[in-house]
């Protein structure tokens, strides 16, 4: 019996890795981003990916469109209009700090490199993309640590808040950043940004309206994930025909739903919120396909460069824009708590194999992204622990297991 | 039997949120009332606006023992608001001059263990517990 290489396979492998690296994960107590990165990785061309003939290049764009929509469905529902006035300045200055100041560091040093890398592939469209996807946090992996430790205090409310907001962000700065790459001029990039980013927050908040007045009339809760889906890819499909930001229409969208709903939005956000860790395992065992170990050796430094840049523009971005939003005690430490990077970043830069400008280069930021991710899942809770012991805000370690 | 003699036979104490009412007033207000398991929110002129059940109480007080949490519940954890934007808007009551064997499928479809008893200005007089139904339709078997 023969079976043949199609999409189902593709896709029912990469899940069924995904999964036992979960498995394996949770017992042998491992980051389970790393696990499911090194699932993807054992199907890359260079392992099994070619005898088993997995492609992902017919498929990959339709399941990364549809994945990333509803994470920036998600992370544009997450917070309300009276949680961010409440949420406080130091988290809402921090969070902005750390993104912008991230950004500044990774394109600068990248673009210090390229210029030095005579003939060589990095170019400024890589340090900008780069420096986008550098503003973005992984919560996940704070989160477990602020547990393990069972940390309390204002430095870990702020931290938590920053891990919550900062994707937002960077979803928005690489909303523009795409904008300004697909553009010969800078007058043109003026126009589409209007146009992409405006119409989309238009357009997101008029489907989120429209998906509110829906969901009011779903009183099953067997119906609310049909409505939310059919929603998602109904506003996707639109927003692309009218070339407005998908990302931002779909953030825009979560938003507007959790504004006009209310407190009944939660019903909907939770729905969908099951889907996340299933979105990760796509996004992360995809991302390890792409898996090449040349590319790991020949930009080595670059993966350093940016890891570098990236953690410095974090720690120091987030005590500038906390000592300019509200001076508080051990605002220098904010910073080591946002050093993770995973599924969002990884999410961004497998979309940007599909968009013009990148079909020669995406490859090369993927992994660069790939190694740090698995460099700041590893490092990331030994910073978060060590910025957290200097505010004294740990206290006595759990005995469970990393989640 | 109508729900108002079902009323007269097992009477309830009950706890009321108001709207605007803060975390921690609502928590002390919950924990001396530990046989309900939704606490009913009513706006200024008494009306029954929403409930908030215990577990997302729970979840609250509990926040920081969760190893994983989404970005939804971090800022619920660190922004947390007050009983209106806590409560749940959609819920499923009963009037008291509804038949009781009208109501109890309610019980069952939207997974309840209470249902509030309102009257016609929607105001709150009680509500009906699932565990003395159940018993007396037991014993009404046997």
């Amino acid at each position: 019996m023969h079976i043949h290489s199609s999409i189902e396979l593709g896709i029912g492998l990469l899940l069924l890795a995904g999964l036992v690296a979960s498995i394996l994960s949770a017992r042998f107590n491992i980051p389970r981003v790393a696990a499911y990165l090194c699932a993807g990785i054992l199907f890359s061309d260079q392992l099994l990916g070619s005898s088993l003939h997995i492609h992902s290049s017919s498929w990959g764009e339709l399941l990364t469109d549809i994945s990333l929509s509803i994470i920036a469905f998600i992370i544009g529902g997450s917070m309300t209009i009276p949680q961010m006035r409440r949420v406080g300045r130091v988290v809402i200055g921090s969070a902005i700090g750390a993104a912008l100041l991230a950004m500044i560091c990774v394109f600068t040093v990248i673009s210090i490199y390229a210029y030095f890398d005579d003939g060589g592939v990095i170019n400024l469209t890589i340090a900008l993309a780069l420096a986008t996807i550098a503003t973005t946090t992984a919560p996940a992996g704070t989160v477990a640590v602020l547990h393990q430790y069972r940390a309390q205090g204002p430095i870990t409310n702020a931290i938590l808040g920053i891990v919550a907001l900062d994707d937002a962000l960077g979803i928005l700065l690489f909303s523009f950043m795409l904008v300004i790459i697909g553009n010969e001029s800078f007058f043109s990039s003026v126009t589409h940004i209007f146009n992409e980013v405006f119409g989309a927050v238009i357009f997101g908040a008029l489907m989120g309206w429209v998906m509110a007045k829906s969901s009011k009339l779903v009183r099953q809760s067997k119906l609310r994930l049909p409505m939310i889906v059919g929603f998602i890819l109904v506003s996707l499909a639109i927003s692309n025909s009218f070339n407005f930001s998908q990302l931002l229409t779909l953030m825009s969208l979560g938003f507007f739903v959790r504004y006009f709903l209310g407190s009944a939005g939660d019903k909907v956000f939770s729905t969908l919120e099951y889907f996340e860790e299933f979105v990760f395992i796509i996004f992360f065992t995809l991302a390890g396909t792409h898996f090449n170990l040349n590319i790991f050796t020949d930009y080595f430094f670059v993966i350093i460069l940016y890891f570098i840049a990236r953690a410095w523009g974090k720690i120091k971005g987030a005590q500038l824009g906390a000592s300019f939003a509200k001076p508080l005690k051990g605002s220098q430490w904010i910073g080591y708590g946002l050093i993770p990077q995973a599924g969002v970043a990884v999410g961004l830069t497998l979309t940007l194999s599909y968009q013009p400008g990148f079909e020669e280069i995406s490859f090369i930021i993927l992994n660069i992204i790939i190694a740090n991710t698995l460099l700041s899942e590893i490092s990331g809770p030994f910073f978060t622990k060590y910025g957290l012991q200097k505010t004294g805000e740990l206290g006595i370690k759990r005995r469970s297991k990393r989640q | 039997m109508k729900v108002t003699e079902w009323l007269q036979k097992h009477t309830a104490k009950y706890c009321q949120l108001l709207i605007d009412e803060e975390i921690e007033t609502i928590l002390n207000k919950v924990i001396q009332h530990p046989q309900q398991i939704d606490y009913y929110v009513i706006n200024h002129e008494q009306q029954v606006v929403g409930y908030i059940p215990l577990n997302k109480l729970a979840n609250y007080v509990f926040a920081e023992h969760q190893p994983a949490q989404t970005r939804r519940q971090i800022f619920e954890r660190i922004a947390s608001g007050n009983a209106e934007e806590l409560m749940t808007r959609h819920f499923s009551f009963c009037y008291e001059d509804e038949e009781l064997d009208d109501i109890t499928h309610r019980f069952i479809e939207n997974n309840l263990k209470l249902i509030p008893v309102l009257d016609q200005d929607k105001k709150l007089i009680s509500y009906i517990d699932i565990f003395p139904l159940i018993k007396e339709s037991h014993n009404n078997l046997l």
